[in-house]
Order: C-alpha cells, then sequence, then structure tokens
C-alpha cells in the first residue's frame, strides 16, 4: 500500500509537498517457520527503513530550521544527509535546491530543480525556480522552455503566462509579450500584468491603451507607486505635463521613500522651468539615494541653468565618481566647464562622452576643440 | 598720508601756472610752460585734423609726451587737464582720458573756470566708460554752455555722439553670446589686424611693440608684421617675420585662406599701395605690388592701405583715403588678366557700405557671401565698430548690422578674421582693460545653446526590480552653422612620405567647373581650401615626376564636422630618379634587414604592386671609412638583403637588381659625421617604367 508522508517547507516558499514512500504492511508476531523468519527479517528490515526515514526527515526538518536562520551552508549539510539516507527524497532537494539558489551556487541549484521534477514531474514550482536562475544567468530561452513546460502541465498557469510576456518583452518582441500578458489577465487579471501590458502599449506609442491598463492595474491594487511613476511618464511622453506631475504627486504620496519618483519628478519640474522644484527634488532623491547618479547629473544640470556652474561641475563629478561610465554626466559635465572657460577640461571630458559613444559629442569636438 | 591725501583731495583747488604759486622751483615751473606750449602746438594740430575728420593719433601722443611731464609738476590744473583728457581721447588710449577729466570737473565744481568744452570732453570719457545716460547729460550741458559761434564747428560731432550713446544703450540691451579673451601675445603697443587662416591655425598680425630698429624722438617703434601658429589650442610665441619687415612700417591687411598669401601695403614715396608676398616653403617672398602698376586705376595717387583676399580670388577689397569725400573708404577691384596683371578700376563697395566717416578695415569671409568691416558711421557706439554685410544676388553688399555688444563697445572696434566655421574671430579693439593701445581679441561664439540631458529612469515591468535605464538623449537644437567645410591636408610622397609641392585642382563634380586650384606648400605640403558642403568633388593632384592623382570625395549636405582632412600620397614614377629609403636600417657591419626598416619596405613593395611595370635598382652605400673592398662587399650584400625581401613580399625578382657602390658614389662631404650618416644609405632607382 502507499502511504503518504507529508512535509512542510518551511522558509521563503509556502507551498506544501506531498510525497508518496512505497511500504509494506505490518502484521502481527506469530510462527517462526522459514516463512515467518523471512517475515520476521522484513519486519526488521521495516523497522531499520522507518528508523532510516525518521533519520533523513530529521536532517531534513534541521535544514529547513537553519535554512530559516539563513545559514544556507549548514543547511545544505543536512539536506545533504537526509538525501543520503533517501535519494528519492523530493522535498529535500528543492530546498537544497532553493539553498544553492541563496548562495548563487547555480550549477548545483539547478541540478536540484532539475532533480526535483524528474522526480514529481508535475513539480512546476521547481521549474519555475530554475527558470528564475536561467534569467539570472541570462538564458532565456532555456527559462521560456521551462515556463512552457509549466503551461503544458497547467494551462490555467497565469504566472507562466505573465513571465513568458516579461521574456518576450525584455528580448523586445512586443507583440507576443502583449499577447501572453494578454492570456494571463484572461486567467487572473493582475495589477503586475496590467502593469506590464501598460509598459508593452508604451512602447508601441500607443500611450491610449497604456494609460487604460495601468489604471486597470491601479483599479487592482492602489498601493503600487512605480504603476502612478510608470503613468506619469507616459502623460509626460504625450505632453499632458499637469497630469503628469499629479501622478508623480501621488507616486510619492504612496511611497514617500521612492527615489525615482522624487528624479522623475524633478526632471518634469525642469521641462515646466520651475528650476527650484527641480532643484528640490533632485536634492530629495539624493538625501533618499545618496549613490543615485542620475539624480546628482540632474541636479548639476539644474545649477547649470542657474549659471553656477562650478556647483555643476561638482555634481556631475559625483555622478562620474559613482559611475566612471556614464557618458551622458561626461557630456553636461564638457558642457559646464565650457561655460566655466575651461576648455582643456571640456574638450577631454567630449572625448570621453564620444569615446562611450555619444554622437554629439563628436560633433561639440570637432567644432570646439580643433 | 590717506587722510592727507583725502583732505588735499576734497580741497583741491584749480592752481595755476603762476610764479606766485612755484616761488620755491622757478625752473620747474619754466620747464612745465615750455611743455604746454610745445604741447598746445600738437593738440591744436591734431583737433584741427579730427575736425577735418582726418587721422591725428601721432599728434595727440606728441602733445601727451609733453603735457604729461607738465601735469607731473602740477597736477591741479583745470586747463591741463582737460587738455591731456581731449589728447588721450584721440589715441589709442583713450580710456585714460576719464581719470584727468573727472578732474578737471571736480576741480571746477562751480562751472566758473574751466572752458564749456570741457563738458564735451568729460561726456566723451563718459561715453567710452559705458555711462551713456550720463554722457548725453554732459553733452546737453555743453551745447548750453557753449556759445553758437564755438558749438558750430562741433554741431555734428555733437549730433553724432548723441546718436552713438543712444545706439549704445540699443545694443547694450541684448548682449551677443560670446566670449573675448585678450590674446596672451599682445603688448603694451598696439597690436593689430589680425589675419588668420580659414583652418584657425595661423596668425598673422601687425604691432608696433618695442623692436631692434630704433625709436622716434617719442619713443615709439615701427610698425612690424609677425606670426604665430596654434598648437594645442594655443598659440606660440610670435615671431617676425624678416622677409617682409622694413625699418619703416611694414602692416598686413590680409590673409588668403590657406594661409599662403599675404597682402600688406607698403609707403613708396608717400604713397601708400598694397603689396602680395607669396609662401615659398616657409619664406614669405619679396612683395610684389598687386592690382597692376604703380598709378593705374587702382594704385592712385591716393593711398591704398588694408585689403582683403576674395574667396574665389578674383577680386581684391582695399581701404583707400581716395573715396567719395576723400574719407577712407572700402573699395574694390577685380582681376581683367592675371597673366599680365591687369586689374579693372577701383568702384566702391556700395553706398550701403561706405559713410562720410570713416572706414577702417575689411575683411570677406570665405563663404564669399558676407564681409566684415569697421567703420565710424552707421549705428557706431562710438568710434570704430565692426559691421557686417551680406551680398544679394545681384552683388550688392546689402545693409549692415552692427555686430553689437560686447564685440563692440564705444571705443574703436576694428578688423575681424574668422575661421571658415565662423565660430572663432579676430579683432583689435583699444577698449579698457587690455594690455595698452590697440589689443587683439579673440571672439568665440558659443553657438547655440548646447542641451545638456537630464537623465531618468521607469520601472516599466513590475517583476523586475532593477529600473530599465532610460537610454534616450536630448536632441540638440541645430546651431545655424555655416555650410561650409575646410578640406585640408598634405600631399607626401609615398614612399618618403616627405612633403611635395604639387597643383592641386578640385572640381564640382555636378557643374564639371574647376571650384578652386591651389599648390601645397613645399615645406610642410599642407594644402587648406573651404568648399561648400553637400556636394561631390574630384580631387586631381599632379607633381613633377609624380603618378598623377585623382579621386572622388563628398561632403555631405548638413555635414556637422566642419574639418575634413586627407592626406594624398604621390608615386614617384620618373625613370633614372633616386630615392634615398632613409628608414631602412641594418645593424653595424651586418647585412640583415633590421626589423624597422619593414614599414618602408612594405610601401615600396606597394608601390611596386600598383605599379606592375616599374624595374628599379636596390643599391647600397657605404661612407669611405675603413676598407673598399669590405665596404663594396658589405653595400652590395645589404642591396642583396633588401631585394631578398621585397622578392618575399610578393616581388617578382626580374624587376628588381641589387648592387653595391660602396664609397664610390656619396652624396655629402665624408669629412662631418654628418655627411657620413648621409653617405650610409639604401637607395632606389626607377631604371624602367
Amino acid at each position: 500500500m502507499k502511504k503518504r508522508i507529508c512535509f512542510f517547507l518551511l522558509g521563503s516558499f509556502t507551498s506544501i509537498f506531498c510525497m508518496s514512500q512505497n511500504t509494506s504492511t505490518l502484521l502481527s508476531d506469530s510462527t517462526k517457520n522459514q516463512q515467518e523468519i523471512t517475515f520476521q527479517d522484513s519486519i526488521a528490515n521495516l523497522n531499520l527503513l522507518q528508523k532510516q526515514l525518521k533519520l533523513s526527515r530529521d536532517a531534513y526538518n534541521e535544514g529547513i530550521q537553519l535554512f530559516e536562520l539563513k545559514n544556507f551552508s549548514d543547511a545544505i549539510n543536512s539536506f545533504n544527509k537526509a538525501i543520503d539516507i533517501d535519494s528519492m527524497f523530493v522535498a529535500a532537494y528543492f530546498n537544497r535546491g532553493v539553498c544553492f539558489s541563496a548562495l548563487s551556487n547555480y550549477d548545483k541549484a539547478i541540478s536540484d530543480f532539475t532533480t526535483t521534477s524528474e522526480l514529481d514531474n508535475s513539480n512546476y514550482l521547481s521549474l519555475f525556480k530554475r527558470a528564475d536562475i536561467y534569467r539570472i544567468l541570462n538564458k532565456n530561452t532555456l527559462a521560456l522552455a521551462d515556463y512552457k513546460k509549466i503551461i503544458e502541465l497547467d494551462d490555467q498557469n497565469y504566472k507562466s503566462y505573465y513571465e513568458i510576456g516579461v521574456l518576450m518583452y525584455l528580448q523586445n518582441n512586443i507583440e507576443q509579450a502583449i499577447e501572453m500578458y494578454s492570456n494571463s489577465i484572461n486567467i487572473k487579471a493582475t495589477a503586475n500584468a496590467f502593469n506590464d501590458r501598460a509598459s508593452s502599449y508604451r512602447k508601441l506609442q500607443e500611450y491610449d491603451k497604456a494609460i487604460s491598463d495601468y489604471e486597470k492595474a491601479i483599479a487592482l491594487d492602489d498601493g503600487l507607486a512605480f504603476v502612478y511613476n510608470n503613468l506619469a511618464a507616459i502623460y509626460r511622453l504625450k505632453e499632458e505635463k499637469q497630469k503628469a506631475l499629479n501622478s508623480y504627486n501621488i507616486a510619492i504620496e504612496k511611497n514617500p521613500d521612492y527615489d525615482i519618483a522624487y528624479n522623475n519628478r524633478g526632471r518634469l519640474y525642469f521641462e515646466l522651468e520651475d528650476y527650484i522644484a527641480a532643484a528640490s527634488d533632485f536634492n530629495q532623491a539624493i538625501a533618499l539615494n545618496p549613490k543615485y547618479a542620475l539624480a546628482y547629473n540632474n541636479r548639476g544640470i539644474t545649477h547649470h541653468k542657474n549659471k553656477d556652474y562650478v556647483a555643476a561641475i561638482s555634481d556631475f563629478d559625483k555622478a562620474i565618481a559613482l559611475d566612471k561610465n556614464y557618458a551622458k554626466a561626461y557630456l553636461n559635465r564638457a558642457i559646464s566647464k565650457q561655460m566655466h572657460r575651461d576648455e582643456e577640461g571640456a574638450c577631454a571630458d567630449w572625448e570621453e562622452a564620444n569615446r562611450l559613444g555619444i554622437q554629439l559629442a563628436k560633433k561639440y569636438l570637432m567644432n570646439d576643440c580643433y | 598720508m590717506l587722510i592727507l591725501l583725502s583732505v588735499h583731495f576734497v580741497f583741491a583747488q584749480n592752481i595755476e601756472f603762476k610764479s606766485s604759486n612755484f616761488k620755491s622751483d622757478k625752473e620747474g615751473l619754466k620747464q612745465a610752460l615750455k611743455n604746454i606750449k610745445l604741447a598746445d602746438e600738437f593738440l591744436q594740430k591734431g583737433n584741427d585734423a579730427i575736425l577735418a575728420r582726418n587721422d591725428a593719433i601721432k599728434f595727440f601722443e606728441q602733445a601727451l609726451f609733453h603735457y604729461l611731464p607738465a601735469n607731473r609738476f602740477n597736477p591741479n590744473n583745470i586747463e591741463l587737464n582737460v587738455k591731456i583728457g581731449n589728447a588721450y581721447l584721440y589715441s589709442n588710449q583713450k580710456y585714460l582720458a576719464y581719470d584727468f577729466l573727472k578732474k578737471a570737473i571736480s576741480l571746477d565744481e562751480k562751472e566758473q573756470e574751466a572752458d564749456p568744452n570741457i563738458h564735451f570732453y568729460f561726456a566723451m570719457s563718459l561715453q567710452l566708460e559705458g555711462k551713456y545716460a550720463d554722457a548725453i547729460h554732459q553733452f546737453s550741458i555743453f551745447k548750453k554752455r557753449q556759445k553758437d559761434k564755438k558749438f558750430e564747428p562741433l554741431a555734428d560731432f555733437y549730433k553724432k555722439h548723441i546718436q552713438e550713446c543712444e545706439s549704445a544703450i540699443e545694443l547694450s540691451q541684448n548682449l551677443q553670446k560670446v566670449w573675448i579673451d585678450n590674446l596672451a601675445l599682445n603688448s603694451p603697443s598696439d597690436d593689430w589686424s589680425p589675419c588668420l587662416s580659414a583652418d584657425g591655425e595661423l596668425l598673422i598680425f601687425t604691432s608696433n611693440r618695442v623692436n631692434e630698429h630704433l625709436a622716434d624722438d617719442y619713443g615709439r617703434f615701427d610698425n612690424e608684421i609677425y606670426f604665430s601658429t596654434l598648437e594645442n589650442r594655443k598659440w606660440t610665441a610670435i615671431e617676425a617675420i624678416n622677409t617682409l619687415n622694413t625699418e619703416e612700417d611694414d602692416a598686413v591687411g590680409g590673409l588668403s585662406y590657406d594661409g599662403q598669401r599675404l597682402l600688406i601695403y607698403k609707403v613708396e614715396n608717400e604713397n601708400a599701395d598694397v603689396f602680395e608676398s607669396k609662401l615659398n616653403g616657409t619664406k614669405w617672398e619679396t612683395p610684389e605690388r598687386k592690382m597692376g602698376k604703380a598709378g593705374n586705376s587702382v594704385n592712385t595717387t591716393d593711398n591704398e592701405t588694408l585689403a582683403s583676399y576674395d574667396p574665389k580670388d578674383i577680386k581684391v577689397y582695399y581701404l583707400t583715403d581716395g573715396g567719395y569725400g576723400k574719407n577712407w573708404d572700402i573699395m574694390f577691384s577685380g582681376v581683367m588678366n592675371r597673366e599680365r596683371n591687369i586689374w579693372g578700376k577701383g568702384q566702391s563697395a556700395g553706398h550701403e557700405v561706405n559713410t562720410k566717416y570713416h572706414e577702417g578695415s575689411v575683411y570677406l569671409h570665405p563663404d564669399g557671401k558676407t564681409m566684415y568691416f569697421s567703420s565710424q558711421g552707421h549705428n557706431s557706439m562710438g568710434g570704430y565698430d565692426i559691421f557686417v554685410s551680406h551680398v544679394d544676388e545681384l552683388g550688392h553688399w546689402g545693409p549692415p548690422q552692427n555686430l553689437g555688444a560686447p564685440i563692440n563697445t564705444p571705443y574703436d572696434d576694428l578688423f575681424y578674421s574668422s575661421t571658415a566655421s565662423g565660430k572663432v574671430a579676430y579683432i583689435a579693439s583699444n577698449r579698457k582693460g587690455g594690455k595698452g593701445g590697440l589689443d587683439i581679441y579673440k571672439i568665440t561664439f558659443w553657438g547655440s545653446e548646447k542641451p545638456q540631458s537630464l537623465d531618468a529612469e521607469e520601472q516599466l515591468i513590475a517583476s523586475i526590480a532593477n529600473p530599465v535605464k532610460d537610454k534616450t538623449i536630448a536632441q540638440p537644437i541645430l546651431v545655424e552653422e555655416r555650410n561650409l567645410t575646410v578640406f585640408k591636408g598634405r600631399i607626401l610622397d609615398m614612399i618618403t612620405k616627405e612633403s611635395v609641392a604639387a597643383n592641386i585642382s578640385i572640381t564640382d563634380n555636378a557643374t564639371g567647373n574647376t571650384y578652386i586650384s591651389v599648390v601645397s606648400n613645399a615645406s610642410t605640403g599642407k594644402f587648406l581650401v573651404s568648399l561648400p558642403s553637400g556636394k561631390n568633388y574630384g580631387i586631381a593632384v599632379s607633381a613633377d615626376g609624380y603618378l598623377f592623382h585623382s579621386e572622388n570625395f563628398d561632403i555631405a549636405k548638413g555635414e556637422t564636422y566642419n574639418l575634413v582632412q586627407k592626406d594624398i600620397e604621390l608615386m614617384y614614377i620618373d625613370i633614372g630618379s633616386k630615392i634615398a629609403l632613409r628608414n631602412v636600417f641594418f645593424d653595424l657591419g651586418k647585412s640583415i634587414v633590421k626589423e624597422d626598416s619593414y614599414a618602408e619596405l612594405d610601401r615600396l613593395v606597394n608601390l611596386m604592386k600598383q605599379l606592375p611595370n616599374l624595374r628599379v635598382e636596390l643599391s647600397g652605400h657605404t661612407d669611405n671609412t675603413g676598407s673598399e673592398v669590405l665596404n663594396n662587399r658589405l653595400s652590395q650584400k645589404r642591396a642583396e638583403a633588401v631585394v631578398d625581401y621585397l622578392i618575399s613580399k610578393g616581388i617578382s625578382a626580374d624587376k628588381l637588381t641589387a648592387k653595391g657602390y660602396g664609397s664610390t658614389a656619396p652624396i655629402d662631404s665624408n669629412e662631418t659625421s654628418e655627411g657620413r650618416q648621409n653617405n650610409r644609405r639604401t637607395e632606389f632607382e626607377i631604371i624602367g617604367n
């Protein structure tokens, strides 16, 4: 007969695994003929097996506790013990894979998730996990294959459709991305899927459809600051600057620590020629994220606008210190240096911006430096 | 001391040059009065010249030479302070007038003692100081106080100054976006007439700075012509062009756009004419009279001085005091027969350009459609201002525009010479704040504001924590650029990389017409032309002994770069010609070709592959030291080694001959180490083609 042994997997994942183990039926002691002896041996074996299974389960549970303490290496040792005793212990493979993944030991993690899904082909959580790693490793084709396999197993898996949508979007296959997001939404409408479909429409410059989808995302979940940030960006692209401003305001209201929204609103204020408000937003973005190179770059531009070229150059210096390949910051710093009459410095910066791929810098170089 | 000074200033009074005021220094008084008397004559001559609208700087400088010691003797005389102010106002140190006139005014607070002209001169100095409203006020006081009879001769000047102040107020409202830099090469003397090549890398100018000639009685030196070149964006130390400079005044007017020819003017028998000098290698040749013979319809009994080329090289624009009303005007003459040096009669640059006041300089931009000139007329802010005029389809120069402040000032602003792109120009000005007298200034136009690029990022994908960077960048507003491209480069020998004087002809392929013909400089191989963009051109290069070279090239429309550089290599093919391969090396006493020789030999391989009929003899040469037998053997082996190398690169052996000459064919003296080094060489001679 089959006895079902259930394990609770703790930690960051909440699914419950149920695993099957083949055992024999237990009978009471009576005769001692050959048959009986054989029978008694089998009992002994069974007891031994039971004992070993207990050891395996204990090791497994210990692994979960260590995992919760984020002691991944020791957790892996415990899961190893559990697997040594029971090589068919699917949940131990899965958990060990999660630990390897947490330690960025992706090859071993992939191996464990592969074993998990081979031992239990209905286990698509392991396929999700493996696909996540493939994406980290930029092996998007393999990730895509995993998501497709999940859909083969479960054609109502809206998450898989969503993830395929994301992959399509990242590969700039926008039409297919929209189709996948739509499939996902048709199974279950989620704020994320609406947000992402909206962003896909943005790429196709179908701004009205994008606005409609961002609004649907907001209707499903009013707390997502980034959706307001995205909505604001669309209004800005549509030159509806007041609406853009309103949306940035809400984004910041929803998440007062949202450095990106401050930076973006600052840019909008700059475009609205409200340089004081722009500078204030860039200041706030920098206060929230002192390593925010973009905000330094932008604040530098507001200083330049106020003809404070020294302060501008200082901000571009910081942006470049944070990102030495920040081409725009070199271009901008050159312009400020030129206005500050540091021609040598300006030309050196345009050289660098040109080297980093900004065509415009080459033009400035040719016109102003030779 | 400070207190004493200020007390002195507050209670300062007019002190007459009277013996009762200088009882203890009668000799000093006598000397001062003598100086004043001498100076008064010069001042009178100067002021008479001004009334007649003639150039009078020298008179005023001479007056100052005598006034200043008298003023040191007694600085508190109203009249003398006014006279000094008067003299400075018409000199090249106008900025010094203000302090003397201010003092005179303060000494005469109650307007009891000074001649009413004090207000006129004080107003002029206020105008120079940029205090235009105050200046207008002082001019009006002058008009009120001066008697009609004395006001009358100055009425025109009065009106003109008021107009200038009004123009200045208007032009100062909207400042031009430029940087103005005083050049490091300026001196305390006059530095003027900057002439720039179209690529902006050669500057020739005139200066009466201290030189090795004798100064005149007033300490002034003659004008000489100098040049400087741009290296790493800086002007190199200046050098005098000694082949052009004499002990008299030598002044440059215009430089050809490629920097190979120069227009100067020379005074012979008290009459100035325009002359031209050509650059031969590094030497400026003896100047010859431009625009035909002396005394013809261009080189008149009037003076012809500062001149400019025109880009098509068919006209010369020049300044002459033989204009309408005998004041300085701009005229031009066109070539009628270049071989016979016949030029058309001088004609006025037009009524829109020339005024009843003096015009002071002329420059034609390489685009051929734009003239920059200076004038005391039009809407000048005071003194000479620089104006721009554009030619219409009929060839008439249109109404000029004042280049505006801060390029122009109430001081004298003259000359204009710019790069083909128009981004940078040089002017001369006696404005305040310079190193003294006229100084050369660099004007850098900002052009359209360069937009800076704001950066933002979005979180477009909900599941991705890492935001997607906004990769776009703001497009710049296009600068209104001249549709001209400087096309420059060098003509070089393909093998030796030495410069070649070649005839370069550039054809507009659309029309088949020759656009321009130039000769590359013999010592540098450089050439430079300014070409309209958006066309396909053919370039043909020819030089004696070299294979003719031609090719096509495009200068794309909307070309944003104003500079195209191209070096052209010519192949030497004359039978019998010998070329020393200076970059073929062997170890001492050995005959193995060193690796650093390969580059030059590979160029020879290239030449031979391109010209399959070429047959050459490679020869080895030594100096005369050591044994003759050894030298002969070594030179033969080395020649063979070079031939072997060429064969290894695919040149057929039957085209190559190796021969060792030992020391039998020297090309230099064996007496010096330099000569011996020249004699040790590998040579190739073209023996068949």
